[in-house]
């Protein structure tokens, strides 16, 4: 299969005023140098915990932030080299759906409105082209034509977050990046949504890059797992393999503090000591040597980087390569 | 086991523009001594407004009726300022989002030894503030002796459930209700939250009332288990039985949506929307969502009763 | 390019159960807002002693019973009769008539000036808020100039610059307004600007111009239109107060401040002929005020979910 998009060593640093009058800066190594083949028709799945990086990445990918470096690959140019226009333009093969159901939707708009925008912006195209493709798409996501006109406010949260698909799929998307969509949805819903989505990647050829906090999610509906932590990947593999064999001790103690749905089971729980450290003062070495049970002198002091391990598993750990 | 505390038919109504809400109707479960009680359902299933009717929280605008007995007391028998010392001495809880329960110009040692001297008369200062440090590091807080002269702003999302535990546990209550007490933590950070809670229930053998939408978080921490669906009980066991004969289709479907780790089997969601609470609902509540679904079902309403020992069920077909 | 998704042979790929399952329709914002309003007594009563306001106005030759330039000679300082509701003035003018008539003065003055305020003021806040970087920097730092004046003073300093008559009061306090609303739609845009949906517009290509204007104005209208009314306020005094002052409006067209300062002069004798033109500015004022502060309720999202 053809890569679809590559990113190579991405990086965003915030800065961060501190102090009485803003004189201090600090730097935020949100995103850390990031490496990532993206191959077409699949679901490449990023997790991690809260501030590790995960929806800048897909912001940056997007240019909804610009990076401060590195390189994005679609289609033999880089994207960051691209002027306004152009960049427009691409961003009809990139669409992406948002996390929050409510704040994604503009109140004052109609959902046809919504789901016309896109249209309006990229296609000439008449009232009646534009209409019918509306429709086409609600049926596609599963909503009802008859509320065309209806408001967001009237629909509950996961109808919403149909709309928001549509209205990514309007363009015919070759990649679509979902920042967290079931995160804001109860259980019962979400499981529609997610069968939605990996139906319409059946039928629609799509690619996703899917983020979300939640590891079962991500597993079970992407082919590859990226495991973020401090704005690096740290452990990268087939979505079965992450799961049976996970290499990283970040990976190995995320996955046994899942909580799982069967009482029967009884786990050997890896319980990290204390918080993620502050992106502000990211540890020195490897990133996670402050929380890692087998930390060793050297973990402290060199940065890992991400190598193979297997095929198709990559791993930044001293102990693993 | 002695029952703690027994809600009984306990009803909760909310006026709206469009109507009275039922948000809880009919609604019993009971929490023995020294158990963890989990209570489960999604959003708007009333589980929160249970909840807040057993402290006493609902606000003026919502009616409740029925019984809630504690230590065979009824609270809603009681007048305010009773309650605000039952509130503080037998029942504590825990919320979502501990920024919004702490005070943020109070330093953590602070507010907790102020909840110490306040419930506990003849207790001098530094007693409390012993008292508090000792009780910080039962919450697990690391260099308790520093970090009670922090504000809540220094501590970490983890760190500051930790403290308003510690806040809770300060007058050793007999019941603890905590309310999403994780939801807003990682998954790392909510592991440990977990064990801690399983680990102060042990050791202090209080019962816990553990309000949550996570199965699996039901599943590795609670007793016996109350699943809620648009303002029922639909089922009510112990956990080991709720997950291995589950009864209730809502229940059923409700495993069945949860993506299980290691398996990427096509998930069986449960169909529609939940029903909007307004009073002209008839039949069971799940009739419009439910595979099973009768005539019966659209008719009449299932009052919810024991099909096996210890196993309440609030369905037709399982009830007969 | 065909924008027609891949055609599906078999049926399109829905899980059916999200059909037909939407809460009832319901009312869109305004009529929500409004339905809240009307709950609100006070204000209710502000709406309609300014619809009564402008009736007056519109009306006016057909309400009045006498010309408000025309000189009863023999009548000169009246008091309140059946002939004159509200007695005459120095020169035997039914004060009744002349109040009528300069409601169409406070009402033009207030909408001409605040739509001069809302038009550059909206206009720049948007584009500040929106843009940020040194534009903001820019435009919020001419804002706190104009806004460190009081206003009534600036308002002078204009008029004198400009020269006294009708056209330059409503300019002058069209200006002095400026900074209000670009402050207050400059704020609302910052908070509007984060919104997700603002995100997803920019991340299909929508222009900026189409997303100010289409995306985050509707949003923003609620502030807007609540500062609207206190400055309408704000205009019809000011007015009064240049008019007072002998800058704004001139002898002899009825404004009601022109009509206050003359009437200070008989307040022993004759208090009639400031007591009602000061009456009809406070009535006003406070009507518009209390609308106001009634919209501000009623369009409040954070108290919209009942």
């Amino acid at each position: 299969m053809p890569t679809l998009l590559k990113v190579n060593d991405l990086k965003k640093y915030f800065e961060v005023n501190k102090g009485l009058f803003g004189r201090q800066k600090s730097v935020v190594k949100a995103v850390d140098g990031i490496n990532l083949d993206v191959i077409e028709g699949e679901t490449i799945g990023l997790v991690g915990e809260s501030g590790c990086g995960k929806s800048t990445t897909g912001r940056l990918l997007l240019r909804l932030i610009e990076a401060d470096q590195g390189e994005i690959i679609y289609k033999g140019q880089d994207l960051r080299k691209l002027d306004n226009e152009s960049l427009r333009k691409t961003r009809k093969d990139m669409q992406m759906v948002f996390q929050d159901p409510y704040g994604s939707l503009n109140p004052r708009l109609s959902v046809g409105e919504i789901i016309r925008e896109p249209l309006r912006t990229h296609f000439n195209m008449n009232k009646e082209e534009q209409q019918k493709r509306v429709k086409e798409l609600l049926d596609v996501v599963g909503l009802n034509q008859r509320y065309i006109n209806r408001y967001p406010h009237e629909f509950s949260g996961g109808q919403r977050q149909r709309i928001g698909i549509a209205r990514a799929l309007a363009l015919n998307p070759k990649l679509i990046i979902a920042d967290e969509p079931v995160a804001a949805l109860d259980v019962s819903i979400q499981a529609q949504v997610l069968n939605l989505l990996k139906d319409l990647q059946k039928d629609l050829n799509l690619t996703y890059i899917f983020i979300a906090h939640d590891l079962s999610v991500v597993q079970y509906i992407s082919d590859r797992v990226a495991v973020m932590y401090l704005g690096k990947i740290v452990e990268i593999a087939n979505s079965e393999t992450l799961y049976k064999n996970p290499q990283h001790p970040y990976t190995k103690a995320l996955l046994s503090s899942i909580p799982v749905p069967d009482p029967t089971v009884k786990r050997e729980r890896i319980l990290l000591e204390g918080d993620v450290p502050s992106p502000l003062n990211p540890p020195s070495g490897c990133s996670f040597h402050t929380r890692c049970p087998f930390a060793e002198q050297r973990c402290k002091e060199e940065t890992p980087s991400l190598l193979t391990v297997a095929d198709q598993h990559k791993v930044a750990c001293h102990l693993v390569n | 086991m002695e029952n703690l505390l027994e809600v009984i038919d306990l009803k909760v109504t909310f006026p709206t523009s469009k109507g009275r809400i039922r948000a809880i109707d009919g609604v019993n479960f009971k929490v023995k001594k020294g158990e963890i009680l989990g209570i489960v359902g999604e959003s708007g299933s009333g589980k929160s407004i249970s909840s807040l009717s057993i402290m006493g929280l609902i606000s003026d605008q919502g009616q409740v009726e029925g019984k809630i007995l504690f230590n065979d007391e009824n609270l809603l028998n009681k007048t305010e300022v009773e309650m605000r010392k039952i509130r503080g001495d037998k029942i504590s809880m825990i919320f979502q989002d501990p920024m919004s329960s702490l005070n943020p110009v109070f330093t953590i040692g602070n507010q907790i030894s102020e909840a110490i001297l306040l419930h506990n008369k003849g207790v001098t200062k530094k007693e409390a503030v012993e008292k508090t440090i000792e009780l910080l590091k039962l919450v697990g807080l690391p260099s308790p002796e520093q970090r009670i002269h922090d504000y809540p702003h220094k501590f970490s999302g983890g760190m500051r459930q930790r403290a308003m535990i510690a806040m809770a546990l300060a007058c050793e209550p007999e019941l603890l209700v905590a309310d999403e007490p994780t939801t807003a933590l990682d998954v790392t950070i909510q592991a440990q939250i977990l064990e801690l809670l399983k680990e102060i229930q042990m050791k202090l053998g209080m019962s816990i009332i553990l309000i949550t939408h996570d199965l699996g978080v039901v599943a590795e921490t609670c007793h016996r288990v109350a699943v809620m669906y648009a303002g029922h009980v639909v089922e009510e066991t112990d956990v080991y039985t709720l997950f291995a004969n589950p009864k209730h289709p809502y229940t059923k479907g409700l495993i069945n949506s949860l993506p299980k780790l290691g398996s990427r089997e096509r998930l069986t969601p449960i169909q529609g929307q939940p029903p909007q609470l307004y009073d002209d609902l008839t039949g069971c509540r799940f009739a419009s969502r439910c595979p099973f679904v009768s005539a019966e079902c659209l008719e009449n309403e299932q009052v919810i009763a024991e099909v096996t020992k210890g196993h309440f069920v609030r369905c037709h077909k399982e009830v007969g | 390019m065909n924008p027609v998704l891949k055609k599906q042979q078999t049926p399109p790929v829905v899980d059916l159960n999200a059909i037909d399952n939407i809460g009832e329709k319901t009312e869109g914002f305004y009529k929500v807002s409004f339905d809240k309003l009307r709950k609100n007594k006070l204000a209710m009563f502000g709406l309609y002693v300014i619809l009564l306001n402008i009736i007056m106005a519109v009306f006016a030759p057909l309400i009045a019973p006498h010309d408000p330039t025309e000189m009863f000679v023999k009548n000169r300082l009246e008091a309140p009769s059946s002939q004159f509701f509200m007695g005459t003035d120095e020169f035997g003018r039914d004060i009744f008539s002349r109040i009528i008539y300069g409601a169409q003065i406070s009402l033009k003055v207030g909408i001409i000036s605040v739509g001069i305020g809302i038009f550059f003021g909206v206009f720049l806040g948007l584009i500040s808020g929106y843009f940020g970087k040194l534009l903001d920097n820019v435009i919020s730092r001419f804002m706190d100039v104009l806004f460190s004046f009081p206003d009534i003073l600036l308002a002078i300093a204009i008029m004198a610059v400009l020269g006294s008559n009708i056209t330059n009061v409503m300019i002058a306090i069209g200006i002095v307004s400026i900074p209000i609303f670009a402050r207050i739609t400059r704020s609302a845009v910052l908070s509007v600007r984060e919104s997700q949906f603002i995100e997803a517009a920019k991340s299909t290509g929508v222009k900026d111009i189409v997303i100010i204007f289409r995306h985050i104005l509707p949003n923003i209208s609620a502030p807007i239109i609540v500062q609207s009314t206190l400055s309408l306020a704000f205009a019809i005094i000011a007015e009064a107060s240049l008019s007072f002052l002998g800058l704004g409006t001139q002898p002899p067209s009825p404004s009601w401040g022109l009509m206050l300062n003359t009437g200070r002069g008989f307040m022993e004798t004759s208090p009639w002929v400031a007591i009602f033109p000061g009456l009809a500015i406070m009535i006003t004022v406070l009507s518009f005020n209390v609308l106001g502060d009634g919209l501000r309720d009623a369009l409040d999202p954070r108290l919209k979910k009942d």
